[in-house]
């Protein structure tokens, strides 16, 4: 027991006292943190350039010889009515630059669904925010005759849908019920991501720089691998609370500031738990992991490092075939593809997960599925422990079969 | 006496192919004992069987009375000739965490770590990371790793291979310490007179099978040879055999 503990601690020191590990682990959060403060800033900038926008758009002018457009909703959009014989001498003084902008509406509006815009400067932004003021000015005064602001609002804007689902003959709580599930499936993502390959390098290291054999000498098979496991499993979950601390601070940020938008009437403290679905999501996710886990160990015994890691990459695309046919998942579970990369043992926990998130695997399917994943987890598991003192000590070659299933 | 070491009619066949054939020898405690052989005679094969790494086709191979596991880990020091420790873990990091897997507490093999690394003048690269020292530093680490815990048996894969006179000599003096306190050495090298300097009693194998073995006097008595170079010489001249270094 006390090897067993000095194999977890040494692996486990081993990787997260790298520089690396951090500067990894760190980088792709920093990333996106830097993505929201640009986003942050720009939209900042962006109520600078509105202010401005608005201010500049008081200095368009607009002439109206369709008689379509209401003199009343020019002047309260900001903006001011000429006559048309103005029409000259306005276009001018845009062209001077002495007038922002100019906004035409021919006396064949109808005919042409044409209006002129002339504008000052090469500003894009302005420009089309002209553009659009003269839409709006025109939909507006369309629009008058229905009556009301409400009423125009509504013509222009249409509503928006409330929609009530009903499951197992109560209503049911909709898209919110999702987030839970559907965490723990990033969750199993993010694992595959920056965990599995732990197990992979710590075993191919060994094998390249020679200390397999040295560990080999003063340790059974059985306890390297478990410590390595176990080493891998503490080395995650250091992981998982690095970005728990950080979906913590930027929820903080999210509550406390604008700089990073909520949805409306979102209260983390609200949201609905369906225990099955749950315990289910957990148990593709541990189940998963330990497969992908033995999955990479087996591959690490089996072939030098180089190869190795090649092979590995199959079982960082393989998880991902289910997003290949991802609307066929989420829509039609029956589905023979759907069937069989639900019970595939690589692509089931992810398969799994997501139809596990939108409620459409059925208890039966996910206990059928789940138990897959753990007999092939175990056997893997056992064929790593059997194949590890041959395959640990083969530095050069892949193992071959029959040294695979021979008896020693 | 008992035999630390006790290898009994052993023979080992991997896939098709049989790597040795019925080698018999054995060493007693406080004995450095040279196991020689041209590259692929067998001798590396022959101490994976002994660490059981390799199981025997037949015969036995046993350390003190036994075969040996993982669990006699506290009786046995082994330098592989193909190095291997941790190259990304602090040089006493290493020495800690073979000390652990000796039986040795923490606290236990940090000392006795530290203590060598003193003795070898590294002390002050102790938390240095393995891959910053070079290659004689870091195989006097390797030897560290093996005398650990004071085993009754070790087992030396060319250790001064690549080190330079002044601490070629250091290792040997450190070897010879642990044989006067009783250690079995089992000591393979191609460089012979550190076999004429330490060896009491040698075998020289030969694709596998057993060619000479003895004292040192014995076996060049038997050879009519003035040394153990020419002894070897002429056990591989006879068929031209002798492989390059790898």
């Amino acid at each position: 027991m006390s090897k067993l503990r000095s194999v977890i601690r040494h692996e486990y020191a081993t990787v997260v006292k790298q520089k690396g590990f951090w500067v990894y682990m760190i980088a792709m959060p920093v990333i996106f943190l830097l993505i929201f403060l640009l986003i942050g800033l720009a939209s900042r900038s962006d109520n600078t350039s509105i202010e401005k926008v608005t201010n500049d758009l008081k200095d368009v002018a607009v002439i109206d010889a369709s008689g379509l457009v209401s003199e009343e909703l020019v002047r309260s959009s900001g903006q001011v009515p000429f006559a048309a014989s103005e029409y000259d001498s306005l276009r001018k003084e845009v062209e001077s630059g002495d007038r922002k902008g100019l906004i035409y509406y021919p006396a064949d509006l109808l005919k042409t669904a044409q209006y002129d815009v002339y504008v000052s400067g090469v500003d894009f932004i302005f420009s089309t925010s002209v553009t659009e003021v003269g839409k709006a000015l025109l939909q507006g005064s369309l629009y008058a005759p229905i009556g009301s602001n409400e009423k125009i609002l509504l013509a222009q804007n249409g509503a928006e849908a409330v929609t009530t689902t009903y499951a197992n003959g109560t209503t049911s709580v909709g898209f919110t019920r999702f987030i839970v599930p559907g965490a723990i499936t990033a969750l199993f993502v993010i694992i595959l991501m920056f965990s599995i390959g732990y197990i992979l390098t710590s075993i191919s290291d060994e094998k390249e720089n020679r200390s397999m054999e040295m560990a080999l000498t003063y340790l059974s098979p059985r306890t390297l691998i478990i410590g390595k496991l176990v080493a891998v499993v503490l080395i995650t979950l250091t992981q998982l609370l690095f970005f728990a601390a950080l979906a913590a601070i930027t929820l903080l940020i999210a509550l406390t500031t604008d700089f990073i938008q909520l949805p409306a009437n979102f209260d983390i403290t609200a949201l609905p738990v369906d225990l099955t679905s749950v315990l289910f999501a957990l148990g593709f996710l541990i189940v998963g992991f330990i497969l992908f886990a033995a999955c990479m160990a087996l591959i690490a015994v089996l072939f030098p490092a180089k190869q190795a890691l090649n092979f590995s990459s199959f079982f960082y695309i393989l998880p991902f075939v289910p997003s290949w046919f991802i609307w066929t998942v989420l829509t039609d579970p029956s589905n023979p593809v759907v069937q069989f990369i639900t019970y595939f043992p690589i692509t089931a926990p992810t398969t799994s997960l997501v139809r596990n998130t939108v409620g459409n695997i059925s208890v039966g399917e996910a206990t059928l599925s789940l138990s897959i994943m753990a007999a092939t987890a175990f056997i893997v598991l056992w064929l790593v422990v059997k194949v590890f003192p041959k395959g640990a000590l083969e530095f050069q070659n892949p193992l071959s079969l029959r040294a695979i299933f021979s008896k020693k | 006496m008992k035999p630390a070491v006790n290898v009994k009619d052993f023979s080992l066949t991997l896939g098709n192919k049989e790597i040795v054939h019925k080698l018999n020898f054995k060493v007693q405690p406080g004995e450095v004992f040279a196991f020689l052989g041209a590259n692929g005679s067998g001798k590396t094969s022959t101490i994976r069987s002994l660490l059981g790494l390799y199981e025997a086709t037949s015969g036995q191979v046993h350390i003190n009375g036994r075969q040996y596991t993982a669990k006699d880990a506290h009786t046995l020091g082994y330098l592989p000739e193909e190095r291997g420790l941790y190259t990304r873990v602090s040089a006493i990091d290493n020495l800690i965490y073979f000390g652990e897997m000796k039986g040795m507490t923490r606290a236990e093999a940090r000392l006795a770590g530290m203590e060598f690394l003193e003795e070898v003048g590294l002390a002050d690269k102790a938390n240095l990371k393995l891959k910053k020292l070079s290659g004689g530093q870091q195989q006097k680490v390797q030897l560290g790793v093996a005398v650990m815990g004071n085993p009754s048996v070790l087992i030396l894969d060319e250790p001064t291979k690549g080190l330079d006179p002044v601490n070629r000599k250091l290792l040997l003096d450190i070897v010879e310490q642990h044989r006067e306190q009783g250690a079995a050495v089992i000591y393979i090298t191609h460089l012979m007179e550190e076999v004429e300097r330490l060896a009491d009693r040698i075998l020289i194998i030969k694709d596998g099978k057993s060619e000479a073995y003895g004292t040192v006097k014995e076996v060049k008595k038997k050879f009519n040879a003035t040394s153990i170079e020419d002894v070897f010489v002429s056990i591989y001249k006879e068929t031209h055999d002798v492989k390059g270094e790898k």
